[in-house]
């Protein structure tokens, strides 16, 4: 088990390392002086900074001692200064990285709730509601997940007023730090964000729950009258789980994904909008530190939920095959 | 809102590049004394309340004003912390005393009289020698502290030397004699920073520290974020109204809305025009004031149709600037002419582009361009009337208008409307404007810095043709470039606005330009706190004649 | 990205050809009027073909169909609700016709949802057939590749492609292909496995047949029936994918228009004018499930006649 760890670990370190090449190259390949990308036309004008930068990225060397001078900086956490605003982009990220990790981890918890609930629900049900519900998840798949976003809005924020609009609110910082007003304002987010995650949740939850169904033990305690929920609690609950676990990774880059587009619905100032409102001013530096800060996130996730189904599946503690 | 910030940063070296003017004849001196009425400000009375107020351009560059690259919007905190000898007051519209209590300008040379028993916010004191570190340090390239930093704006004026003629007076001398020399003294690159502070850390560092002697002092600055600012309670002038000035920065325009509805922010610029409503229905007020910046789009004049001045002109009659005006609930005022209303310089005889869709077929019919029965697309010999119009992305609040008004316009007057998007950071590259093959029209804007009529005009000059400037249209006329000429070297007032005037005739003959608006500052506050928001013509709320109640 | 050891076959949440269903038992039935009961079994996929049709056709007639031109601005029809004479679906902050700009978006939606589907198919498709074929050292090359990027968020992909090569329709494109790419890489892969060891494709290589020939002429048209549906369903997945670029200003820009575009312009008036927003995320959404109910229907008749 150890070492089925540590070679995922070994390959995670490797498909970071190869996307930080790939973005330093592709980056590269932009038309423009180097420096002016790296510092930006507010800063060109700083001699000091010109000089210090020029040494620092290694700029006059070959182009490989150049990607590791700028990896060391970037493990430093030091990736330089926006293009468009100047500052730190490390600052930038530290800002925005809070928000979006409030609001991941929320819908992620609130989808595997709602998901492993909707999944039960449309395995023990009969009939139209059955029906239903399993078709909801398809749906949930093709129906935009922004669209969502808007008619929570429409619906709570607009009509009847009762949650707000957009915006994030800090539960400890600020000028007026407010928990019940930092939830409020989650609320909505979290909840169009969990949606696209609780639908593979369900879809995975009722396939478990059919095949549990088949089992004779099962039949056996339905013929004896133990009652669904039980069952439904005791023996589908704990088998969904393995399969949640294993499609970890799925549900991890669509829970990225939708989060930049729900980010923007509610101008919720995540590291989302950040990447967004980069592209459109050529801010490559705060792009590559945006990509990097996410892809490191999204591995090291795959890479936890993988141990963890290490732990959960006992048929697997022994050296893998891969 | 982007595109004038560019113009601004590249009209400083432009107008100083272009012209070269000589001394020659009439230099009538001119003199600023002081007047009760123009040295006390008009402030509401001081109170000890703090005013938050929000807004979303970051102040690249920091606090200090000398280093400033983006100036309207942005200049908030150098406003507020620093002062010039001397000031322009929007209300008198005219050069008052500041940091010096008198002047005598002969255009070669400016003398000062410096005002006494001033302080820097560092304790050091306010002296002749402090001014001309500080000149010196933007204008002197041998001096030392010169080349520990960029000054962008030192190029507006013609500095040749300064030099300490008493503990009291100094002397500034100029290499060409300007008309609006003075109001460029009254403003960015000569803004008196503290040398004692300056020459403690790195210009990086001391930006986001600035130490001036006015009214307010930084303490505490957040770039991108907040900027927290103490009033002064020992300036030498008249306090304004707010005890504390908070600046809250934030990308997202609806985001500050959504402060200034819950009472987070007192105030914000620039609210999105379909918020306007919404804040006004919760009983805050928007005011609108006139700015010195303005938006339409450069016709490409090398490339037919638009080589033809009638189609031009046609063009111009075909936008109906009323209506852009309309939709934008006020935070754009239609434009019929060369400069907006608001320039003492204004020329009402040269206004003539209302909106008139038959006048605009009539000149386009007469230069061979029909309707063909049925038909949409007007024709010459057998070829449809197709244009180019590109733009950039991240347009936003008035400018989003622009595009789509222009182009339903023309379409409705039989043009063939094709539109090419560059993105916003490849505006003015080869890849963006500056391929004039690609474009007939190219949306933008245009500002002046300083409320001077040649600042307003200068794009059209010849010597701003490209490289060296923004004239991508090729527009050029030496009739034009010598009114403007004179006009700059014109000491006179009267001389000065005469030659403008006539050099707006010019301009609305050859039609260069397809105007639609002239941008209006937009600030909406809250009335329960705040009596009265004013702007500056420059642009920055005008913080320091603040009413708070 | 997970590499899950092989005693735990993965259940696929989004795999459309062994969708998660319950275990039945079926009689395959070839009366003929049978068969026809078992077409009008079908009937939702003719529904969603009608819709297509709709679009289109609507698409096609539009200048008989509508009053005002997409692009026409007039403020004096601003923000008119739905129903109001000229402007059946309402009119925008700008006095622009909805109905007319919904129609404006239809070929760009189209093309933004059938091009990268079927590129991805093409290229992926390619891809995982040589890499099924070829065995060895090739395929563990390429399957560890197409792992790493299966799960990989799409995204943080777009956002590079556009940060880099600017934001547009082609661009978008391109960012959307290279996200499907994988999955239909490793499913056609694992057809081809499958189909290997069979009988007639070890014929062929016995008898000398190259590896070309084999794979275009045996392998292609087996797994062409699983291409074809994935792809259909891929279509619907792309609309609404490259809508959310739109939405988010990374994809088509206005003045052009497509459903996305709509939205996030839309979005802007929700306390006024919500159709503006909804209208065109139902049409996004209901094109979307049109093509996802076509590839379903298209895996049902595969399954009933294996």
């Amino acid at each position: 088990m150890g070492r089925y760890l540590l070679s995922r670990a070994g390959s995670s370190l490797l498909v970071l390392l190869g996307a930080s090449i790939v973005l330093f190259t592709v980056i590269r390949m932009v038309p423009g002086d180097p420096m002016t990308i790296l510092l930006g036309s507010v800063n060109i004008v700083n001699p000091e900074l010109v000089a210090r930068t020029r040494a620092e990225y290694n700029l006059d060397a070959p182009l490989p001692l150049q990607y590791f001078a700028w990896l060391g900086h970037v493990l430093q956490g030091d990736f330089g200064r926006s293009l468009w605003t100047g500052e730190m982009v490390s600052d930038i990220v530290g800002r925005r990285l809070g928000p979006s990790l409030l609001l991941g981890l929320s819908a992620s918890m609130l989808g595997l709730v709602i998901g492993i609930s909707w999944g039960i629900a449309a395995g023990y049900l009969s009939g139209a509601g059955r029906a239903v519900l399993r078709n909801l998840p398809m749906l949930m798949l093709v129906i935009p997940t922004f669209s969502i976003g808007l008619l929570l809005v429409f619906v709570f924020a607009v009509s009847l007023g009762i949650l707000p609009a957009s915006g994030f609110a800090s539960p400890l910082e600020g000028t007026t730090p407010s928990v019940p007003s930092a939830i409020l304002h989650l609320i909505l987010p979290s909840l169009a964000l969990c949606l696209v995650p609780a639908s593979l949740v369900a879809r995975l939850t009722y396939a478990t729950v059919d095949e549990i169904e088949q089992e004779e033990f099962i039949r056996t305690a339905r013929a004896l009258g133990v009652p669904r929920l039980r069952i439904a609690i005791q023996h589908s609950l704990p088998n969904v789980l393995l399969p949640i676990i294993t499609t970890g990774g799925l549900l991890i880059s669509a829970l990225i994904t939708n989060a930049v587009l729900i980010e923007t619905v509610f101008s919720w100032p995540g590291i989302g909008t950040m990447m967004v409102s980069a592209v459109q001013q050529r801010d490559y530096t705060v792009v590559q530190a945006g990509i990097l800060v996410v892809a490191t996130a999204y591995v090291l996730t795959s890479l936890a939920v993988d141990a963890l189904y290490l732990v959960a599946d006992p048929r697997v503690r022994t050296p893998a095959q891969e | 809102m982007g595109s004038w910030r560019t113009h601004l940063r590249i009209l400083g070296p432009i107008i100083a590049g272009v012209l070269l003017i000589t001394a020659c004849g009439q230099t009538p001196t001119q003199s600023g004394a002081p007047s009760a009425a123009a040295t006390a400000s008009a402030a509401g009375t001081a109170t000890n309340k703090t005013f938050v107020y929000g807004f979303t351009q970051n102040p690249v560059g920091g606090c200090d004003g000398t280093q400033a690259l983006v100036l309207a919007t942005t200049g908030n905190c150098p406003l507020l912390v620093q002062e010039a000898l001397v000031r322009y007051d929007d209300k008198v519209k005219a050069i008052v005393p500041a940091l010096a209590t008198s002047w005598t300008f002969e255009g070669l040379s400016a003398t000062f009289k410096l005002r006494q028993n001033v302080k820097f916010h560092d304790g050091t004191p306010f002296n002749a020698d402090a001014v001309v570190f500080n000149y010196r340090r933007v204008w002197d390239t041998t001096f030392d502290q010169n080349k520990l930093a960029k000054f962008p704006n030192a190029p507006t004026v013609p500095f040749k030397s300064v030099e300490k003629i008493d503990e009291q007076t100094i002397k500034v001398s100029f290499t060409s004699a300007r008309a609006d020399t003075m109001l460029f003294m009254t403003t960015w690159p000569a803004l008196i920073q503290s040398p004692t502070a300056v020459q403690k850390m790195s210009a990086a560092e001391y930006t986001f520290k600035a130490v001036g002697t006015g009214p307010y002092k930084v303490t505490a600055y957040q770039d991108n974020a907040r900027i927290e600012l103490d009033r002064n309670e020992d300036y030498w002038g008249p306090k304004p109204a707010a005890a504390k000035i908070v600046l809250v920065i934030k990308q997202d325009a609806s985001a500050l809305v959504n402060d200034l509805l819950s009472g987070a922010i007192d105030a914000m610029r620039d609210p999105s025009i379909e918020q306007i409503d919404q804040i006004k229905a919760r009983n805050l007020t928007v005011d609108a004031s006139p700015s010195l910046i303005f938006y339409g789009a450069q016709i490409n004049v090398m490339k037919p149709p638009f080589d033809n001045v009638t189609m031009r002109q046609a063009i111009n009659y075909a936008i109906d600037k009323d209506a852009v005006a309309a939709l934008s609930k006020g935070a754009a005022k239609a434009m019929y002419g060369a400069i907006p209303e608001i320039m003492r310089e204004y020329n009402a005889d040269a206004q003539p582009y209302k909106y008139d869709k038959a006048k605009a077929g009539q000149l386009l019919d007469s230069q061979g361009w029909t309707l063909p029965a049925g038909g949409k697309i007007r024709m010459k010999a057998g070829q449809p009337l197709t244009i180019s119009i590109i733009q950039r992305t991240g347009y936003s609040g008035v400018t989003t208008l622009l595009t789509p008004a222009i182009l339903s316009n023309l379409q409705d007057v039989g043009f063939d409307v094709k539109t090419v998007t560059v993105e916003q950071a490849l505006q003015y590259t080869d890849q963006g404007y500056f391929d004039t093959s690609k474009w007939n029209l190219g949306i933008g804007g245009w500002s002046a810095v300083i409320p001077d009529g040649t600042a307003m005009l200068a794009l059209w000059q010849t010597a701003n043709l490209r490289p060296a400037g923004l004239n991508m249209g090729g527009y050029s006329n030496p009739a034009f470039d010598q009114k403007m000429k004179d006009a700059a070297a014109a000491l006179d007032d009267a001389t000065h606005d005469r030659l403008l005037k006539e050099a707006q005739v010019i301009l609305k003959n050859d039609a260069p330009w397809l105007w639609v608006f002239q941008q209006q500052n937009v600030v909406a506050y809250n009335p329960a706190k705040v009596a009265a928001a004013p702007f500056r013509l420059q642009g920055n709320l005008d913080l320091l004649n603040l009413a708070l109640k | 990205m997970s590499s899950i050891p092989a005693s735990a076959e993965p259940i696929d949440p989004l795999d459309p050809i062994n969708p998660i269903e319950p275990a039945r038992t079926e009689v395959a039935r070839r009366d003929r009027s049978e068969r026809r009961g078992q077409l009008m079994r079908h009937w939702p996929s003719f529904v969603a073909l009608a819709v297509i049709a709709v679009f289109v056709i609507a698409w096609l007639a539009r200048d008989s169909l509508t009053e005002y031109s997409p692009s026409a601005v007039r403020p004096l029809r601003a923000l008119l609700p739905v129903g109001s004479p000229g402007s059946p679906l309402g009119t925008d902050g700008l006095g622009r016709d909805l109905f007319s700009r919904v129609l404006a978006g239809v070929p760009f939606s189209l093309l933004f949802g059938a091009v990268p589907a079927a590129a991805g198919m093409i290229i992926g498709a390619a891809i995982g057939l040589v890499a099924g074929y070829a065995g060895g050292r090739t395929e563990r090359v390429i399957v560890s590749i197409m792992d790493v990027l299966l799960t990989f968020p799409f995204i943080l992909l777009a956002i590079l492609v556009s940060a880099v090569l600017g934001a547009s329709l082609q661009n978008a494109m391109i960012a959307v292909t290279l996200s499907i790419l994988p999955k239909n890489a490793r499913l056609i892969r694992s057809q081809t496995l499958s189909l290997k060891h069979r009988e007639f494709i070890v014929a062929s290589r016995l008898a000398g047949a190259g590896a070309l020939p084999i794979i275009v002429r045996h392998l292609l048209p087996n797994v062409l029936p699983t291409a074809l549906i994935v792809a259909s369903t891929d279509v619907g997945l792309m609309i609404t994918l490259t809508a959310g670029l739109s939405f988010i200003g990374l994809g088509v820009q206005p003045p052009d228009v497509d459903w996305g575009v709509l939205v996030a312009e839309g979005a802007r008036y929700i306390t006024s004018a919500p159709n503006l927003a909804f209208i065109p995320s139902i049409v996004i959404a209901t094109v979307s499930i049109a093509f996802v109910v076509i590839a379903d229907t298209e895996r049902r008749i595969l399954r009933s006649s294996q």
